[in-house]
This record gives C-alpha cells, structure tokens and sequence, in this order.
C-alpha cells in the first residue's frame, strides 16, 4: 500500500514458430542448380518468351506455365542500387552494404541480391559478376549465390 | 448470380511437390477449365488465405498474385480465419452482385503442412487474457460441445457416428484426404483423448490444398453453363470474441446468418425445403450444433438427426455428403470447399457423391473463436 498509483501493465511476448517451406518446381530446381553446379536457373515463358530469372512455376504477365531452364549470368548489368546504413537485425551483410537490383545476361526480369565486393563502386549500368559460396558449404538456399562483385 | 464452374486440388498432409502459389494455381486452373473460360476472360479475382503464422508467410497475396491471376487485374484478399474461404466466395458473389463485373475468380488455399497449425492457431488468442489457455482449436471446441451435450442430451456416441458418417462418405470424394474404409464408432470411442469430450476421430486432419470457384451474371452464367449454381442467399455475420453474450451451443450469428440467408432465398422451412447440407464440422459434435443453427433440427435436437440416419447419403436431408471438414481441412480453402460441394450437388454433378434430385443445397462456415459465421444458399433454380 503506498507509493506512486500504477498504471495498467504493459505485458511483452514474444512468438516462436518453426516452418518448413516447400519451394516447388521452379524455385526448388534452381535453388539446387545454385548448390550442385554453381549455375543460376532461369525459366521461359512459352507465350512471351522472355526469361524469368528468378524462375517462377507462373509467368504473370501472360498467366501461362514456365517451362525449358535457361542459364543466365553469372555476369549481368545493375539496373538499381542503394547502399544501405540502417540494416534489420537479420541482415547477414554488415552495414553499409549495397543491394542491386540486376539484369543477369540471359535474362529478362530482374533479380534483387547484393554486392559482396566493390560496393563504393556501385552504379546503374556497372558490370558485375556472381559470387558463389565455396563448394562443400552450400546449403540450397539463395545465399549459395553470395552477391555480386562489381568489375 | 451463380457459380459456373468449380476447381479443387486433391488434398494431402504434405504436398512437397508444390510451392504455395503452385498450389492455388491448381485450384484455378481446375476452375477456369471447369467453366470453360481463361484468365483472360476474368473480370476480377478474390484471393483467401488464413492466418500468416499457420504457413509462416505474411501478406500470402503478395507472393501468389502472379499464380492465381491477379495480375493487371482488380483484385483483393479476404481474411477471416476458418470462415475466410466462405468469405472469399462471397466477396466474389458481392462482386457480381454488384453490377460493376460479370465473372469473377474466388480461390483461397493453404499449406499448413508448412508450419504447426495449432501453435499457429493459439497465436489467434488474445494476447492480455487468452495466451495462455490456448491449445490450438480443440480446447476452445471442446468447451463448446461440452456446453451442448449437457444441455442437450447429446452423448459421445452422437459425436462418434458423425465422425463415422463423414469418413465414410469422405471415400465417395476422390478429392478428400483422409481415407479410413473401416472406421467404426467403437474405433472413435477408443481413439486418444484430444481435450475432452474430443477424441482423435472426432477432429479434422490438416491439409495442404486450395480450391476455386468462378460467379458469373446471370447472361453470361446461362451462356456458359448449362446447369448454374445459382447463388440465392449469402451472408457473413460476426460476434464478439468475449463469451458474456455468447452462447457457444446455439451461436448467435450462425442463426443471423442462417436468418440473412434464408430470407434472401426465399426458404422459410429449411428442414423441409433444403435437399442437401455442407456444413464446417470440423469436429464431430460441431455438425449437430450446426444442424440446430442452420434450422435443419429443433433447438437441442440436432443428435436426433444422427440417430434416426437422416443426413446420412441416401437418408432425407445428407450432410457433408463430401466427407466434409472432418474429412479433409486446409482451413483456407475449407469454408469454400462447402460452398463448391453445394454448388456440385445443384449442378448435378457431384457424381459418386450426388444426393439424388438436390435442388436446394445450403454451405456453412465458421472461422475465429466460433464467432464468424457463413451460410450460403444454392439453387438449380434461377430467382
């Protein structure tokens, strides 16, 4: 009794919840042609022709079923950059880092990732060059392709 | 207004052969063919999935639009737990019945393969008062069928020969999951205590699968098809999610929406004039308590249907003919897999399944803490 009048309490939490993702045809195949061969997957589309790199089971511009892998990169051009200073808890890079946005030879669509080596060099139009984890640590997941080195 | 064609995935514990989006993209793919229409010709698409922590993807829409065809297209996403597949239908019915487009995509799905649903689900619970009670659904259920029984007379072997009815109609049902040919109520009645009175039998699996249905205008439903769903009543009621004015055996927007509908369609003796029911009986006690809300039994007399054998395929009034939710439960697409069963039913479709002359068909849903509710009425009539 006494004291100074409390307020309603605020109460904290937290959730933990374990996932198993299931990748499906079009991203499952080029998740492992990242870990078992080094090769970046991409996917036609049959009505549009262009290649969707990353693949996806749709292309939803036309609606229509991907089929026939094409091999894009490793070499692409950026078509978008930020160097980024306020990362999230989560981001494996430490900051500043860059993230691109790159049109990979071969392809037609873009792929977001980031720059792993040159990243004060970074600029629309740069040439860059995949990086892959070294063999024997790849996982098949999309940090098997660790980023991008600005040539 | 009336549903023109109807897709459905085969549903499974784990489909690992399939993305999320590949998934959903099965359902309207069936759909579309069902109809006989492409994407192209879609006005607008309605998209469903449930609660993010069950599959662990947050904002699912933004990750399949491509998939179910949202692209370019007016397009939105409906969420209402349990219910949200039944939300979704009825959003599209909405869509038509609106007047601004003529045909209009409904699909909803999930992969709770993905994550844990029920640790997922207890994530649903308030986070100052409820946390800590929640044991995923069949807790909060199992207060629900304990409140009926004891007010109702109804015993474990009511529940137990709902559990066997649906089972064994789940085998008519190539799209259903659980397959058990031999099931028997002492089987139900000696299966591991979930939270009493529910056993093991007396709950619904989890499922990957998703689901789709294409509402078209009444021009261009006579045009494509020649035996139309038509959708004559639709309504979605909500309660509060505290109990001070709930009364779990008899829900208060179960019987609003049963009322909304009923009074759209015209039908003032549901008992008499309803042919066929899919209700959400995704625990076994559950469906008499939906019997009783959705007028197909007198207040408290909704194990008396069992008894006698009535919603039994063959008996006078079947329900979940499909093997229902007890049967197979993707929770996201399950609300519509009952409004797409009762449209299969009018249609004359539902082959091994089809109750004989089914004219009239009514669909139920129920999502959150047994607070939102669904009911659909289909007709092999046009209004």
């Amino acid at each position: 009794m006494g004291g100074e009048p409390v307020g309603p309490a605020v109460l904290e939490g937290e959730i933990h919840l374990a996932y198993r993702w299931t990748t499906g045809p079009a991203t499952g195949a080029f998740l492992t042609a990242l870990r078992d061969r080094g090769v970046i997957l991409g996917l036609r589309c049959p009505s549009c022709r262009r290649v969707l790199c990353p693949p996806l089971e749709v292309c939803p511009r036309c609606g229509t079923e991907t089929a026939g892998e094409v091999e894009c990169g490793p070499g692409g051009r950026v078509t978008a950059w930020t160097l980024v200073e306020a990362p999230t808890p989560w981001t494996p890079w430490e900051a500043p880092y860059a993230l691109i946005s790159v049109r990979l030879d071969g392809a037609s669509t873009d792929l977001v990732h980031a720059v792993t080596e040159g990243a004060r060099r970074v600029r629309t139009g740069a040439r860059v060059k995949a990086v892959f984890r070294t063999v024997g640590r790849r996982v098949g997941d999309i940090l098997d392709l660790e980023g991008f080195a600005v040539e | 207004m009336a549903v023109v064609g109807v897709g459905q995935t085969r549903c499974r514990l784990r489909r690992e052969d399939v993305s999320f989006p590949g998934l959903v993209r099965e359902a309207v793919t069936a759909a579309l063919d069902d109809a006989g229409i492409r994407l192209a010709d879609v006005d607008a698409v309605v998209f469903g999935s449930s609660p993010e922590y069950f599959e662990g993807v947050n904002h699912p829409e933004k990750w399949a639009s491509g998939a179910f065809g949202g692209y370019l297209k007016p397009h939105m996403r409906i969420h209402t737990g349990g219910t949200v597949g039944a939300s979704t239908g009825i959003a599209a019915f909405y869509h038509v019945a609106s007047g601004m487009y003529d045909l209009v995509l409904a699909v909803a799905g999930d992969k709770l393969s993905e994550g844990s649903v029920q640790a997922g689900l207890s994530t649903v619970y308030d986070p100052i008062l409820g946390r800590p009670f929640a044991c995923g659904a069949p807790s909060a259920v199992a207060l629900q069928c304990r409140i009926y029984m004891e007010r109702s007379g109804c015993t474990s072997l009511h529940g137990a020969r709902v559990a066997v009815k649906n089972r064994l109609h789940a085998l008519n049902n190539p799209y259903a999951q659980l397959r058990l040919p031999d099931i028997t109520v002492e089987q139900v009645l000696s299966s591991p205590v979930i939270a009493s009175p529910l056993r093991l039998l007396d709950c619904c699996p989890a499922s990957d699968g998703a689901c789709a249905m294409v509402l078209a205008c009444g021009d261009r439903a006579r045009r494509l098809c020649p035996r139309p769903a038509w959708v004559r009543g639709a309504s979605a009621v909500a309660e509060g999610v505290h109990y001070a004015r709930r009364e779990w055996d008899r829900p208060l927007a179960l019987h609003e929406a049963a009322r909304r509908a009923y009074a759209q369609a015209g039908v003032s003796d549901p008992r008499r004039q309803v042919d066929v029911a899919e209700v959400y009986d995704a625990f076994s006690y559950q469906e008499m308590i939906w019997y009783e809300g959705l007028g197909l039994a007198e207040e408290g007399r909704g194990w008396r249907l069992i008894e006698d054998g009535v919603t039994t395929l063959g008996g006078e009034l079947p329900v979940n003919p499909s093997g229902g939710v007890l049967s197979t439960n993707t929770i996201g697409a399950t609300a519509m897999m009952r409004q797409a069963e009762a449209a299969l039913q009018v249609m004359g479709r539902a082959q091994a399944r089809q109750v004989d002359g089914a004219r009239l068909a009514v669909a139920h849903g129920w999502g959150g803490a047994i607070q939102f509710h669904t009911v659909m009425v289909l007709s092999s009539e046009a209004p």
